[in-house]
């Protein structure tokens, strides 16, 4: 009979001074697992990825690590996220995988990824996928954050995982508001997530104006091209705005853009929904389109300018019909909570 | 449950020698041994800046030590070999030797020209003088003394064994593999305690298709690097004493150390006609050398304790050898060789072993076959299982002991995840941690 779980190790690699969805994620876990009376501890470490051998490095930080007990009293279980958390050495270690260390996997080859076909590039390369198979292949239980992952792990390394989704940050603060007039997005300025498109369909989208929260690399350009195309007066850029403001924008949106390259899971898919609003996603968005439903929850449109702005101007016109693509979105994710997670991860200990 | 997933692997031995294209006995010899070490070891080779044949830069990896520091390096080892012989080739690892213990193959009992060289050589008298003390007493550093101020000779040159300046090499050594028994005693008595093994050096395989010239005069030949140690004077007197009553040819093959100059003495005794001087020869004209000989002349004095890898060749290719009765040249068999005392004596004895040989064509030929016998039994893939046996028993990394075992900790955590430590940089960063 194993030992009941009282005390979990969270595992979780830390990119110093750089916040995102997975720390909420794995703190929120913590925070669950406290809320049921159970010890838990967020463990973590710095990771870097450059120069290449500093990938390894890390794996091996985690690995070198005994989390078999803590001031003398055992931790019973440790779940571990990200890669390379997830090469810690337990013997009842279940992977809750967030995403694995991508630029040598689905995106090698892609401008995502700066791994070449060099000698020591592919050394690395066969080493971090060696991590993975051992590492991943020696866990309790497995489970991925969406079929994304899950899929993504059977692809390259073989391993079977169950999908759990995951449930965002403060889920309980979101709620269906006022239905406005406007298309929010949510996320950082970055290429992979794609917040260009949206503004390149504003022409093509009646009057509909656009509120993009976030930060990072691609803002100014971003902006540069909003005043470019005329539409600067129809986009706000927002910025970092706190937390209960963007609660506030999600509730009084008439729908949401998001529309990321191969996203593995996107809490702001669950957000929208959890807020009844549609979504507005593309054929290529990866794990989005789990849970986004084309004219069920939301749509699914291409990126070029025509039609994404066709998609939106048509939500902009039917409001009705926003309103439950909404409605179902809401039903689709109401079972998306921490309960139902922990549950799933405590029975697989 | 976790699985602990062991990967089985040969030890990796960081090897520490010179190598061809560089010219030395001790280079040779490791050409010869590394490719039947390889089924046993994962073989890195540290050099010093020096070129390194490429059919051997393909199949190691190859460490500069001008260019990468080796101490952080030396952590991922199961053992480090350092081959130090008594010439300036094996500075760089004396240097790495005394810095970060390991295994010593010892070629040279006595380090003299090396520690020299790097001293007194450099301008550095001073630190000779204290190597002298220190190692041997105030005797010792009145000899060097006597050699700077009143130019007698240098105690090195004369009687290398007497103060052999390996002290610190001896120190610094985890166990110590020697050539010969001889060698063994010398660093029995130095440092009592020291494990200390004995294995013969290879001889190389034969050479194929070599025939022995059936004429009237006894075809003899001196081969090598020639240093006065070589006492070709000796031989040249000897060859004198034998003018008239038995015809020969004598070869000599091979570089004169600079200074070191014949040519006169062979003039003054009047063997011009039999005498040949070659210099330096390829391989393959050497070996033809050594089997067209009736008889080889290899005699050395004074001994550094070393073992002549030319010695070897000579007896691989099945040609009776005159050796001196010294060193590790005594421990060869009385069936393969023939052993001149050195000494007062030493022209006239080697002058009767050549006489008796020219007159006894079956015995030079039972020497033969016996010099062949003894080169049979001492081929590289015997002596490589030797090597193992060695690196086994006393196998272990440069380094500290927390170096040692923070990289024992990141090799078998590499090993769990199945990568190899070394990607990324796991020696370099168990010395961090030393």
């Amino acid at each position: 009979m194993a030992r009941p779980v009282r005390s979990v190790a969270v595992c979780h690699p830390q990119i110093p001074f750089s916040d995102g969805g997975a720390e909420r994620l794995s703190a929120g876990l913590v925070a669950a697992l406290r809320g049921r009376g159970l010890a838990a501890e967020l463990v973590t470490v710095p990771f870097q990825w450059t120069p290449r051998d500093r990938i390894l490095r890390s794996a091996l930080a985690w690995r070198l690590l005994d989390l078999s007990q803590s001031n003398g009293r055992p931790i019973d279980l440790v779940i571990a996220t990200k890669f390379p958390s997830y090469a810690v050495r337990h013997e009842r270690k279940l992977a809750w995988l967030v995403h694995q260390f991508r630029q040598v996997y689905d995106l090698l080859g892609t401008p995502f990824s700066d791994f070449g076909d060099g000698a020591e590039d592919r050394a690395i390369r066969d080493a971090v996928r060696s991590i993975d198979a051992h590492a991943l292949g020696e866990a309790r239980a497995r489970f991925a954050i969406s079929r994304r992952v899950a899929e993504r792990l059977r692809r390259y390394n073989g391993l079977e995982a169950e999908a759990l989704y995951p449930p965002p940050f403060g889920r309980e603060r979101f709620a269906p508001g006022e239905q406005g007039d406007y298309v929010l997005s949510v996320g950082r300025l970055e290429p992979l997530k794609r917040v260009g498109p949206l503004i390149e369909a504003l022409p093509h989208a009646d009057a509909l104006r656009a509120v993009v929260v976030g930060v990072g690399p691609e803002e100014a350009a971003l902006r540069a091209r909003a005043e470019a195309l005329g539409v600067a007066d129809r986009v706000a850029f927002l910025g970092a705005a706190p937390f209960d403001e963007v609660v506030a924008l999600y509730a009084d949106a008439l729908a949401v853009y998001f529309a990321p390259y191969d996203e593995d899971y996107g809490f702001v898919t669950v957000e929208a929904f959890l807020s009844g609003k549609p979504v507005v996603t593309a054929p290529d968005a990866g794990g989005p389109l789990e849970l986004v439903e084309d004219q069920v929850t939301g749509l699914v449109s291409e990126l070029a300018p025509e039609p994404l702005g066709a998609a939106l101007a048509a939500l902009a016109r039917d409001r009705k019909w926003a309103r439950d693509l909404g409605e179902a979105g809401r039903e689709r994710v109401r079972d998306i909570t921490w309960d139902a997670v922990l549950d799933r991860l405590l029975a697989a200990a | 449950m976790s699985k602990r997933s062991k990967t089985s692997r040969r030890p990796r031995v960081a090897w520490w020698a010179p190598l061809p294209p560089h010219h030395s006995g001790i280079a040779d010899y490791s050409a010869e041994l590394l490719p039947h070490l390889e089924s046993y070891w994962e073989i890195d080779l540290f050099v010093d800046g020096l070129e390194v044949d490429p059919g051997l830069a393909e199949r190691h990896r190859v460490v500069d030590v001008r260019e990468t520091d080796p101490a952080p390096l030396h952590a991922g080892y199961d053992a480090v070999l350092y081959h130090i012989g008594n010439g300036p080739a094996h500075i760089y690892a004396y240097h790495a030797l005394l810095r970060q213990p390991g295994l010593v193959v010892l070629h040279d009992v006595a380090l003299t020209h090396l520690v020299a060289e790097i001293t007194h050589g450099r301008g550095r008298t001073d630190l000779l003088f204290r190597e002298l003390r220190e190692q041997h007493g105030d005797e010792a550093a009145e000899e060097l003394r006597r050699y700077v101020y009143l130019h007698e000779p240098a105690p090195w040159l004369v009687e290398p064994l007497r103060h052999p300046l390996n002290r610190r090499v001896l120190a610094a050594a985890r166990a110590v593999l020697v050539h010969s028994r001889f060698a063994a005693e010398q660093v029995r008595a130095a440092r009592p305690g020291l494990p200390v093994e004995v294995l013969e050096m290879h001889a190389p395989p034969p050479v194929a298709g070599a025939t022995r010239a059936d004429g009237p005069a006894l075809v003899l030949c001196t081969a090598g690097y020639l240093t006065p140690a070589k006492r070709l004077e000796s031989v040249l007197h000897a060859l004198a004493r034998l003018r008239g009553k038995v015809p020969f040819a004598y070869h000599v093959v091979g570089e004169l150390a600079p200074g070191y100059r014949i040519a006169g003495l062979v003039r003054d005794l009047g063997l011009e006609e039999q005498v040949r001087l070659h210099g330096r020869v390829p391989g393959p004209t050497l070996d033809a050398f050594l089997s067209a000989a009736d008889v080889c002349i290899n005699l050395r004095h004074p001994t550094s304790g070393e073992t002549s890898a030319m010695v070897l060749r000579v007896l691989a290719a099945g040609t009776p050898v005159v050796v001196s009765d010294e060193g590790w040249f005594s421990e060869l068999p009385d069936d393969a060789v023939v052993k001149v005392a050195s000494g007062p004596g030493e022209v006239e004895a080697l002058a009767g072993a050549i006489e008796s040989l020219a007159r006894e064509p079956e015995r030079r030929r039972a020497l033969g076959a016996g010099a062949r016998r003894y080169a049979q039994a001492h081929d590289p893939v015997s002596r490589a299982s030797g090597y193992a046996a060695f690196v086994a028993r006393h196998a272990g990394p440069a380094g500290t002991a927390t170096e040692r075992a923070a990289a024992r900790a990141l090799d078998s955590a590499a090993a769990e995840l199945g990568f190899d430590a070394a990607l990324a940089g796991g020696a370099a960063l168990a010395g961090d941690l030393g």
